[in-house]
C-alpha cells in the first residue's frame, strides 16, 4: 500500500518535473522573436522605402517644412518684411534686440531647413533603389534636388557661412564645422543645375502636380541665385530663359492671385501651397499659412504674432507714384470697405492696413491662423524684375530688355513707361522703388536692401540696423551649444 | 526666517526623540515577590536525564514527565531545533537546570509549579527559585486566538508584578493560583499582542488573543515571495493596512506618505483622483523616477492601474529600497519597488465588516486678491507711472466700486468624500475567500472636480488533495472622473479667474449670454475666458473600466520543493470626453467654437511567471532557493476622434459636429519582456544571513544587441543578538547588521527609441483640388546603441530591538550611483530634428540615511505606541558624459529654463540670477552701463527693474550670471506618528513634513504677476523712484517698460522657504464594549473624526505666492508653484467600522 502510495507520488513528481521543463523549452524558444516588437504606428525605416508610393511620399515629406511657423506659415515673413521700413513706427532697438543667437522665434528656420535638407538627403539616398517608373523617379530626385538646393540658399541667405550636410544624421555624424558661403553657392548652383535636367516644364505638368517644382522655377531660382552673387550676365541669361520659355505670364490684374481662389495663377513660377484645414490647429502639423487678418471681434487689422509691427506706415504710403493702381489694394485707410466690415484705423499704430493675404475669418475652416492663400516664392513680375536689374547691372545701364520688363509690370499698375536714356543709377533707382511696392510682403524687402548695401542708410534710424553685423543672422545658440566645431557668427561672437 | 521654521521643527522632532529616550531609560522589569517555600525545593528533587542530540524542547518534555514542573518559555528563547547533548544520573532538578543553563545561556526561575526560561544577562544566577505564599483563588480559562478563534497552546500566563505564571495547554487551556481579586493577569504569546486582565470575582477567565502584526518575526512580502523580518539582509520598508485606512485615502501611493523612510509621496494636487508621486531614495535619473508597483504578484506598467485599488482591500504595502530586495525585479527597479498585497480570506467563521466615512473638505488656498477699488485704484497709478491714461480715471471715484466681485472664490465650494467598503471573508481548512465592494465619491473643492469608484474584489484560496493549491485575484473596478480646467500647467479657468475685472459680475444673464469681463476697455485684457462660465458649462470626462488580476497554481512536488505558475492579466478601457463650449472673452477672441472630442484607449497585459521553490533546513543549515522564468506583454490601442461647430449644443456627439471639422487619430503600441530569475537564501544558525539575486532580462524596448542584461545583489546579515557574547548584554533583545550590494535597472525610455521609423503625418498640398498629400519621413533620430539605465547600490544597515524588541531601532545608509543615465542630450539644431534623442550619459549619485524607531508600550488599559522616522539624500548629478548641462524647466529653453541639471549640481536645482534690490531710476541704470562702454549692461533694464548681480564679474549681465538659486530637495523628511488606547477609546496623532527646501513661485511668464493682474501682491508695486525697494517686486514683466515688459528671467526673489510641519491625521474612535454589541450580533462597531492637514507650521510669504507648501507635481511641477493648480485640502471625517 505504501509503496503504491510512493509510487504514484513519484509518478507525480516526473509529471510535474516534465511539465515545468517543457515550460522553460517553450519560454526559451519563443525567446528572441517574443521579444521583436516594432513600432506598429510608423514604417520601419528599413522595410519602407520599396515602392513608388514611397518615393513620392518621401519626396513631399521635403516639401512640408516650407509650411513651417519657423517658415513661411510666419517666420521667415515675419524677419524679411517686419524688419524693415515698410510696417509700423520706427524701433531703432529692432535688429539690435531680436538679432540674438537667443531669440529662437527670428532664428527657426535654421532647424526647419536642415530638416528639410536632411529629409532631401535620405530621399537622394533611398529612392534611386526603388524599382519603379524612371520618368517619375528622374523627377522626384530632381525636385529634390530643386528643393535642397532653395533650402541651401535660403540658410546661406540668412546666415553666411553654414554647415554641409550631404548625408542623412545619424547620432554619430551629428556634429560638423561650417563652410564658407561660395562653397553653399556652389552647391547651390550643382543641385539646381540637376533640377533644370530632370523637371518638366510647368505646361507638361499634370494639374495634380500643381505646386511641384518645375524646370521653370529652377532657372528662376538659380537666377535670382546668381543675382544675388552679383553674376548679373549669367543672371540675365537665367531669367531670359525663363522669359522666353513662354511658360509665364503676368495676371491682368495685380490683386486677385493674393487672395482666397489666386493660388497658382499663370504668372506663379513657385509658391507654397497652403490650404485651410480643418484639423483647425495652426501648428506645423496644419496645412493652413498664418498670413490671417482677423484679430479679434473687432477683425479689423493683420497680426502675425504677438507685439509685432504689421501695419504699412506712412513711408511706405508716400513711396506710391501718382495714379499706381496697386494702391488701393495694398493700402487701406480708415473707413473703407475692408472684406465687408470698414476699417477700424484706430486700432493700427500706422492708421493703415493692407489687403495682401488677408483672409477673411469666416473662410478659415480650422479657426484664426488657419489660410488657405498660397505664398509666393517666385513669380513673374519678380523674375522681369530682376531680369531689368541684371541687364542695367551688365550693359551699365537700361538696354530695351531692361526697360521692357519693368515697363510690363509698370503698364499693370497703371503707370506710365519709364522713358529710355535712363542712367544706370536712375533706373536702379527705379528697380528699388519698384520692387518695395510690387513685392510687399512677399520677403523680399530686406534681403535685397542688404544685398544692394542700402540697409544701413534706410533701416539704419528706422530699425537699428548695424553694418557689418546685421547683414546676416546670427547662429543659433543651440547650435553652438552642441556643436562643438561650430563658432558663431563673427559679428555675433 | 528660514531658521525660524526648521528650529520649530527640529524642536519638535527632539520632543518625540525624548519620548523615546525616556521609554528607554524608564522601563519597568517584572520583579519577582518574596515566597515561602513549603513545596519541595528544586534541590530536593531528583532524576536522571539522558539526551543524544536531541533537541532542548525534548528535555524539557522529559524533565517536566519525571518531575511534574512545567516549562514556560517563549519560543524566541528557546529555538526549536537547539540541539544538546545530556547525560545526567540521578541528580537534583536544580544541578540539571544548571548544566541546562551552561549548555545553552539560559536562565531558569521555578516559581511553585513552574519553570520560567529566558536568557542569561550578566551577573545573573543561572537557576533561582521562589516559592508564593497563599494561593486562594484558582482561575481556569481557555486562551484562544481572534484570527481564527482555536485554541492558543503556550501563551504564558503569568501574575503581573511577580513571577507567578503557568502556560496554556495544546487546546489553550490553563489553571493558575492566584493570590487575591486585586491580582492582573498578563497573556503573552510571540506574535500576538499582550493581554492583561484583573481577576476581580471571575474565576473563569476566557481569552481572546489578537495578532500583533508589528511583532519581530512578521512575516514581510519580498519580490516573488515572504521572508521572515528576522531573515532580512536588505532595507524594507512596510505599511500594514490599518496604517493606510487609518486617513482618508483615495489613492494608494498617498498612504505612504510620512510612513516609510527614504519614501519621498506628494499628492499631485487637490483635485480628486489626481494621485500621487512617489519617489525612492531621491531621484536618480532626469528621466521617468517612478517606482515599480507589483499588486499580487503583477507588475503594472508604469503604475497605470494603482488608482482603482480600493485601500481597503489592501493588506499590506512593502517598499523595497535597496538594490538587494529590488534585484528581483531587475530592468524596472532601480527607482525602487512598491509591493501591495491584498486582503485574503482565512479559515474559520464568515465574517463581514463594513466601514464607511463621510468627510467635508476646505480647500487650503489662501490667495488674496484685491477689491474692485483697489484695483481700480492700483490700474489708474499704474497708468499715471507710464505716462499714460487709464480709463477708470473718466468713471469717477475708485472707492464707488467696493469690494466688487472676487472671481476667484466663485471657484470653490465645500467639498465631499464619502467612502463604503464591505468585505466578507471565511472558509474552512481547504477553501479560503474574500470578497470585497467599495464605492467612493469625492466632489473636489473645485466646481467641476470630482472623482467616483466602484471596486468589486474577488480573491479565492484552494488546496486540493496534499499537493496542489490554487487560487486567484480579481478586481473589478470602474473610475469616473471629471476636471474642469484640465490638469495642465497653463490651467485657463485659474488663468481667467486671476485676471477679471472685479467689478463685472462673471454670472450668466437673463438672456442667456455670460457677462462679458471687459465692458470697460481696460488695458490689461488678456485673451482669457470668462472662468464661471468655464467650469460651469466644460464638460471634461474620463471614465475607466479596468479588471486585474491572476490565477495560479502551486504544486508541492517533494517536501520543500515547490512550483507555482501565476497568470496575471490586467485589461482597462478608457473613455474620456472633452466638451467645450462656445465661450465668453476677455478682449473679444473669437475662433473659439463649439468642440467636442472623445478619445478611447485600451490597455491589454499579461504576466506569465512560473517559478519553482525549493526550502529546506540541514542541521543548522537553512537553504532557500527560487528559479524561474516570467515574461510580459502589453499592447495599448487608441482611437481620438473631434469635432467642431455644433449646429445644436444639446447633440454632444461627433455626429453633431460639422463634417468638414471631425479629425480622427489612432494607433497601437507594443512591448514585452521575457525574464529569468534566481534568488539563494541561506542562514547559519539563524545567525549569519546571506541572500543573493539574480536576473537577467530581455525587453523589446532595445535593439537586438542591446535586449539582454543581468542584474545581480548580494547581501549579508548577522544577527549579533543571537551571538553568545551578546547575550549578556542586557536589555537587547535584536541586534542585527545588514549589508547589501546590487545593480538595478531603468528602461522608462519610451518604446522605440532605437528603433528608426517613418512618420506618414508630414504632408503637403499639391494639385488643383488642393489636397494634403501623404509625405513620409523619419521624425526623430534613433540610437540604435540605446541600452539599460544601470543603478548601483550599497547598503548597509542596523536593526535594534531592545526592551523584548517594545523599542526597535532601523538605521541604514546608503550610496546609490546611477550610470548610463538615460538622457535626452540636446542635439545640434542643424540635424533637422527638434526631439533630442535618447542617450546612455551621465551619472547621478544619491547618498543618505534613513532612521526609524517605534516605541510600543502595552499595558493592560493603557496601550500606545509612537513611531518615528527620519531621512535625509543628498542628490548631485556626476557627470554627464559628453553631454551639455540640461537647462530646462517651465521656461524652456537655454536662456529661459529656470532648471538646471549639470555636473555638480542637483538633479533640477533652481537656476537663475540673483536679485539684489531694484534699480530706482535711471542714473542707477546709466552708472552700471558706464562699466562697460561698447556693450549694455543688463540690455531692458529701465527703473523698477530688478537689479541682477553680475556673478562673473565680467561687467555685463548675460546667461553666464545665473547660478543655482534654489534646492527642490529637502535636508530632512519625516514622520511622526503616536497611536494610543485606553479601553474603548483610540487616538492617533500623525505628523509629516520636510526641512530645509526649497520652492520656486513660477510665475515669471504667465499673467498673475503682471500689472493689472487682480493679485494682492500687485497693490505693492514699484511706481515711482524711492516708493520702496522690497525685493519682492517681480522684475519679470516689470512694468518700466511699455511695451510689455522685460523678459522670463528667473532670480532668486522667487525662492521660498518650502520646510513644512503638518497635520496629517489626528483622530479619535471609540469601540462600543462587545457586551452591548453582541446583543446585535455586532462583534466589534467603532465610530471615528478625524481631520487630515488640519494644521500646519510653515514660513508663509506676506503675499501668499506660495500658497501651500506641499506641492504636488500637477501643474508646473517639480518643487515649482503658479496659481494653475488645485490646492491642498482639509479634510473632516466622521466614520464607522462594523463587524459581525
Amino acid at each position: 500500500m505504501k509503496n503504491m502510495k510512493n509510487m504514484k507520488n513519484m509518478k507525480n513528481t516526473i509529471r510535474i518535473v516534465l511539465l515545468t521543463m517543457s515550460i522553460v523549452f517553450i519560454y526559451s524558444s519563443c525567446n528572441d522573436s517574443f521579444l521583436d516588437k516594432a513600432p506598429l504606428n510608423e514604417a520601419s525605416d528599413a522595410t519602407f522605402y520599396t515602392k513608388e508610393a514611397d518615393a513620392v511620399a518621401a519626396v513631399n515629406a521635403v516639401y512640408d517644412p516650407m509650411q513651417w511657423i519657423a517658415t513661411y506659415k510666419i517666420n521667415i515673413n515675419e524677419v524679411s518684411n517686419e524688419f524693415t521700413n515698410d510696417l509700423g513706427l520706427p524701433r531703432p532697438d529692432q535688429f539690435p534686440s531680436m538679432f540674438q543667437p537667443t531669440v529662437t522665434r527670428e532664428l527657426g528656420v535654421w532647424s526647419v531647413f536642415y530638416m528639410g535638407i536632411n529629409r532631401a538627403n535620405i530621399a537622394l539616398i533611398k529612392i534611386p533603389e526603388i524599382e519603379m517608373d524612371e520618368n517619375l523617379k528622374v523627377r522626384l530626385l530632381a525636385e529634390t534636388k530643386f528643393l535642397r538646393g532653395f533650402y541651401y540658399y535660403i540658410l546661406t541667405t540668412f546666415f553666411g557661412d553654414i554647415i554641409i550636410r550631404d548625408e542623412p544624421i545619424t547620432i554619430d555624424n551629428l556634429e560638423k564645422a561650417k563652410s564658407p558661403k561660395s562653397d553653399i553657392i556652389d552647391l547651390v548652383r550643382k543641385d539646381l543645375g540637376d533640377a533644370i535636367a530632370g523637371l518638366p516644364e510647368r505646361s507638361d505638368q499634370a494639374t495634380s502636380d500643381l505646386g511641384r517644382a518645375t524646370k521653370g522655377a529652377a532657372i528662376a531660382l538659380l537666377g535670382k541665385v546668381e543675382l544675388y552673387e552679383k553674376n548679373f550676365a549669367e543672371a540675365a541669361i537665367l531669367f531670359k530663359k525663363v522669359i522666353d520659355s513662354q511658360e509665364y505670364m503676368l495676371n491682368a490684374e495685380y490683386g486677385p492671385q493674393f487672395n482666397d481662389g489666386g493660388d497658382n495663377t499663370p504668372e506663379s513660377i513657385f509658391e507654397v501651397q497652403f490650404v485651410t484645414n480643418s484639423g483647425g490647429a495652426w501648428g506645423n502639423e496644419s496645412e493652413g499659412g498664418y498670413f490671417s487678418g482677423w484679430e479679434g471681434t473687432t477683425q479689423d487689422g493683420f497680426n502675425y504674432g504677438f507685439g509685432g509691427p504689421h501695419q504699412p506706415n506712412q513711408d511706405f504710403v508716400d513711396d506710391f507714384e501718382v495714379g499706381d493702381k496697386r494702391k488701393d489694394y495694398l493700402i487701406v485707410e480708415d473707413g473703407d470697405d475692408y472684406f465687408g466690415t470698414p476699417f477700424n484705423g484706430g486700432r493700427s499704430t500706422t492708421g493703415y492696413g493692407f489687403r495682401k493675404y488677408i483672409i477673411p475669418a469666416a473662410l478659415e475652416t480650422g479657426g484664426a491662423g488657419d489660410s488657405g492663400i498660397n505664398h509666393h516664392i517666385i513669380r513673374y513680375a519678380d523674375v522681369l524684375l530682376m531680369y531689368a536689374e541684371a541687364q542695367n547691372e551688365t550693359s551699365d545701364g537700361p538696354n530695351t530688355d531692361a526697360l521692357s520688363a519693368i515697363n510690363l509690370v509698370r503698364d499693370r499698375a497703371g503707370l506710365n513707361d519709364l522713358p529710355s536714356g535712363l542712367s544706370k543709377q536712375d533706373f536702379f533707382d527705379a528697380i528699388v522703388h519698384e520692387r518695395r511696392i510690387e513685392l510687399f510682403m512677399e520677403d523680399h524687402r530686406l534681403w535685397d536692401l542688404i544685398r544692394w548695401g542700402l540697409a544701413p542708410e534706410v533701416l539704419g534710424d528706422f530699425n537699428g540696423f548695424v553694418e557689418g553685423r546685421h547683414e546676416t543672422l546670427p547662429i543659433p545658440q543651440s547650435e553652438i551649444d552642441n556643436n562643438s566645431l561650430m563658432v558663431q557668427n563673427p559679428a555675433y561672437q | 526666517m528660514k531658521n525660524n521654521i526648521l528650529k520649530k521643527i527640529l524642536a519638535i522632532m527632539k520632543f518625540g526623540f525624548y519620548g523615546f529616550l525616556l521609554q528607554f531609560v524608564c522601563f519597568s522589569l517584572l520583579t519577582a515577590g518574596n515566597g515561602l517555600a513549603q513545596q519541595q525545593s528544586i534541590y530536593d528533587v531528583y532524576l536522571s536525564v539522558q539526551i543524544e542530540d536531541g533537541r532542548l524542547i525534548d528535555a524539557f518534555e522529559e524533565i517536566e514527565n519525571k518531575t511534574g514542573f512545567k516549562f514556560s518559555y517563549n519560543d524566541n528563547v528557546v529555538k526549536e531545533n537547539s540541539i544538546i547533548r545530556l547525560n545526567i544520573t540521578s541528580k537534583s532538578l536544580g544541578k540539571v537546570l544548571g548544566e541546562l543553563s551552561k549548555k545553552t545561556n539560559l536562565k531558569f526561575k521555578r516559581i511553585n509549579q513552574n519553570i520560567h526560561v529566558s536568557k542569561i544577562k550578566l551577573f545573573e544566577r543561572s537557576v533561582t527559585e521562589e516559592l508564593s505564599l497563599e494561593q486562594n483563588i484558582t482561575i481556569i480559562g481557555k486562551v484562544t486566538s481572534a484570527e481564527d478563534e482555536t485554541g492558543l497552546p503556550g501563551v504564558n500566563v503569568i501574575v503581573k508584578g511577580t513571577a507567578l505564571g503557568t502556560v496554556t495547554d495544546v487546546e489553550g487551556n490553563y489553571s493558575l493560583d492566584v493570590p487575591d481579586e486585586s491580582t492582573i493577569l498578563v497573556f503573552s504569546s510571540v506574535g500576538y499582542t499582550l493581554k492583561e486582565v484583573t481577576v476581580g470575582s471571575q474565576t473563569v477567565i476566557d481569552i481572546v488573543m489578537s495578532p500583533d502584526l508589528t511583532a519581530l518575526d512578521e512575516i514581510v512580502v519580498i519580490g516573488y515571495g515572504t521572508q521572515k523580518k528576522s531573515d532580512l539582509t536588505g532595507s524594507v520598508s512596510s505599511v500594514s493596512s490599518d496604517e493606510i485606512t487609518q486617513l482618508p485615502t483615495v489613492n494608494v501611493a498617498s498612504a505612504l506618505q510620512g510612513r516609510a523612510a527614504g519614501v519621498t509621496v506628494t499628492e499631485n494636487s487637490g483635485r480628486p483622483g489626481s494621485g500621487s508621486t512617489v519617489v525612492i531614495r531621491g531621484l536618480g535619473t532626469v528621466g521617468n523616477s517612478k517606482p515599480l508597483y507589483v499588486v499580487d504578484g503583477q507588475i503594472l506598467n508604469d503604475g497605470i492601474g494603482l488608482e482603482s485599488i480600493n485601500p481597503n482591500d489592501i493588506q499590506s504595502i512593502e517598499v523595497l529600497k535597496d538594490a538587494s530586495s529590488s534585484a528581483i525585479y531587475g530592468a524596472r527597479a532601480a527607482n525602487g519597488v512598491v509591493l501591495i498585497t491584498t486582503q485574503r480570506g482565512a479559515e474559520g467563521k464568515t465574517k463581514l465588516s463594513y466601514n464607511m466615512y463621510y468627510g467635508v473638505q476646505q480647500t487650503m488656498d489662501r490667495t488674496e486678491w484685491m477689491s474692485a477699488s483697489e484695483y481700480v485704484q492700483n490700474d489708474i497709478d499704474l497708468n499715471k507711472a507710464r505716462g499714460m491714461v487709464s480709463p477708470w480715471e473718466a468713471e469717477g471715484d475708485p472707492s464707488q466700486w467696493g469690494q466688487g466681485i472676487n472671481y476667484w472664490d466663485k471657484l470653490w465650494r465645500t467639498g465631499s468624500i464619502t467612502d463604503h467598503s464591505i468585505n466578507l471573508s471565511g472558509g474552512n481548512a481547504n477553501s479560503q475567500f474574500l470578497v470585497t465592494f467599495g464605492y467612493l465619491n469625492n466632489k473636489g473643492v473645485m466646481i467641476g472636480q470630482d472623482f467616483e469608484r466602484f471596486t468589486v474584489r474577488i480573491n479565492t484560496d484552494h488546496q486540493i488533495g496534499k499537493w496542489l493549491k490554487i487560487g486567484e485575484s480579481l478586481q473589478i473596478s470602474r473610475g469616473n472622473q471629471s476636471a474642469i480646467g484640465g490638469t495642465g500647467a497653463f490651467n485657463e479657468v485659474f488663468l481667467g479667474a486671476t485676471s477679471m475685472v472685479p467689478t463685472i459680475d462673471p454670472e450668466k444673464l437673463e438672456d442667456g449670454t455670460w457677462n462679458g469681463p471687459t465692458r470697460l476697455g481696460e488695458p490689461n485684457h488678456f485673451t482669457v475666458w470668462n472662468p464661471r462660465q468655464k467650469v460651469a458649462e466644460w464638460d471634461w470626462q474620463t471614465k475607466k473600466w479596468q479588471a486585474m488580476g491572476n490565477v495560479y497554481a502551486e504544486i508541492q512536488i517533494v517536501e520543500g520543493l515547490k512550483f507555482r505558475s501565476t497568470f496575471n492579466s490586467f485589461f482597462a478601457y478608457n473613455d474620456g470626453t472633452n466638451w467645450s463650449p462656445q465661450l465668453e472673452s476677455a478682449g473679444g477672441r473669437t475662433g473659439n467654437q463649439t468642440t467636442f472630442s472623445k478619445g478611447t484607449n485600451s490597455i491589454t497585459n499579461w504576466q506569465w511567471d512560473n517559478i519553482l521553490y525549493y526550502d529546506n533546513t540541514f542541521g543548522a543549515h537553512h537553504i532557500s532557493l527560487l528559479g524561474g522564468v516570467t515574461s510580459q506583454e502589453n499592447r495599448y490601442e487608441f482611437l481620438n476622434a473631434s469635432g467642431s461647430h455644433f449646429l445644436d449644443e444639446n447633440v454632444r456627439v461627433i455626429n453633431g459636429s460639422d463634417i468638414e471639422s471631425r479629425t480622427v487619430t489612432g494607433g497601437i503600441e507594443e512591448w514585452s519582456l521575457l525574464s529569468y530569475i534566481g534568488r539563494l537564501s541561506y542562514s547559519f544558525k539563524d545567525k549569519y544571513l546571506f541572500q543573493a539575486n539574480v536576473r537577467r532580462d530581455g525587453s523589446s524596448r532595445f535593439s537586438e544587441n542591446n535586449r539582454w542584461a543581468v542584474f545581480p545583489s548580494f547581501s549579508l546579515g548577522w544577527r549579533l543578538s543571537e551571538e553568545n557574547f551578546m547575550q549578556q548584554l542586557s536589555g537587547i533583545s535584536n541586534l542585527k547588521l545588514r549589508g547589501s550590494w546590487g545593480k538595478l535597472g531603468n528602461d522608462q525610455i519610451g518604446l522605440y527609441s532605437y528603433a528608426a521609423t517613418v512618420n506618414f503625418n508630414q504632408r503637403y498640398t499639391f494639385g488643383e483640388s488642393q489636397t494634403p498629400q501623404v509625405g513620409a519621413t523619419p521624425t526623430s533620430l534613433a540610437n540604435t546603441e540605446i541600452k539599460w539605465e544601470e543603478t548601483v547600490q550599497t547598503n548597509i544597515g542596523l536593526d535594534l530591538g531592545i526592551l523584548d524588541n517594545k523599542l526597535q531601532f532601523v538605521m541604514d545608509y546608503f550610496v546609490k550611483n546611477t550610470n548610463d543615465m538615460l538622457l535626452r542630450v540636446p542635439i545640434p539644431s542643424s540635424s533637422g530634428y527638434s526631439a533630442s534623442p535618447f542617450v546612455n550619459a551621465g551619472s547621478v549619485q544619491n547618498k543618505g540615511w534613513e532612521f526609524s524607531a517605534i516605541y510600543k508600550n502595552v499595558s493592560g488599559n493603557f496601550n500606545y505606541d509612537i513611531a518615528l522616522n527620519l531621512s535625509g539624500i543628498k542628490n548631485e548629478v556626476t557627470s554627464l558624459g559628453q553631454g551639455q548641462r540640461i537647462i530646462t524647466g517651465h521656461n524652456s529653453g537655454a536662456s529661459n529654463g529656470n532648471l538646471i541639471v549639470d555636473e555638480g549640481t542637483e538633479i533640477f536645482a533652481f537656476f537663475g540670477y540673483v536679485a539684489d534690490g531694484l534699480y530706482q531710476n535711471q542714473a542707477e541704470i546709466d552708472a552700471v552701463d558706464a562699466l562697460n562702454p561698447e556693450r549694455e549692461y543688463d540690455p531692458g533694464a529701465g527703473p523698477g527693474a530688478i537689479r541682477f548681480k553680475d556673478i562673473d564679474g565680467d561687467g555685463l549681465i548675460t546667461d553666464a550670471d545665473r547660478i543655482v538659486i534654489g534646492s527642490p530637495y529637502p535636508d530632512l523628511t519625516f514622520g511622526l506618528n503616536f497611536n494610543a488606547s485606553y479601553k474603548g477609546f483610540d487616538f492617533t496623532l500623525f505628523f509629516q513634513g520636510v526641512v530645509g527646501n526649497d520652492i520656486l513661485q513660477d510665475n515669471s511668464d504667465s499673467y498673475q504677476m503682471q500689472p493689472g493682474s487682480r493679485l494682492i501682491y500687485n497693490l505693492n508695486r514699484w511706481f515711482k523712484e524711492g516708493d520702496t525697494n522690497d525685493p519682492m517686486l517681480w522684475g519679470v514683466n516689470g512694468f518700466h517698460n511699455a511695451s510689455g515688459g522685460r523678459d522670463g528671467r528667473t532670480s532668486s526673489i522667487q525662492v521660498f522657504d518650502g520646510s513644512y510641519f503638518r497635520s496629517k491625521n489626528i483622530q479619535i474612535g471609540y469601540t462600543l464594549p462587545e457586551t452591548l454589541t453582541s446583543k446585535a450580533g455586532i462583534s466589534r462597531l467603532r465610530v471615528y473624526i478625524s481631520t487630515k492637514n488640519l494644521f500646519t507650521i510653515w514660513n508663509r510669504d506676506d503675499y501668499n505666492l506660495v500658497n501651500d507648501p506641499e506641492l504636488g507635481s500637477e501643474g508646473v511641477g517639480f518643487g515649482m508653484y503658479n496659481f494653475t493648480t488645485t490646492s491642498q485640502v482639509k479634510t473632516y471625517v466622521v466614520g464607522l467600522n462594523i463587524s459581525f
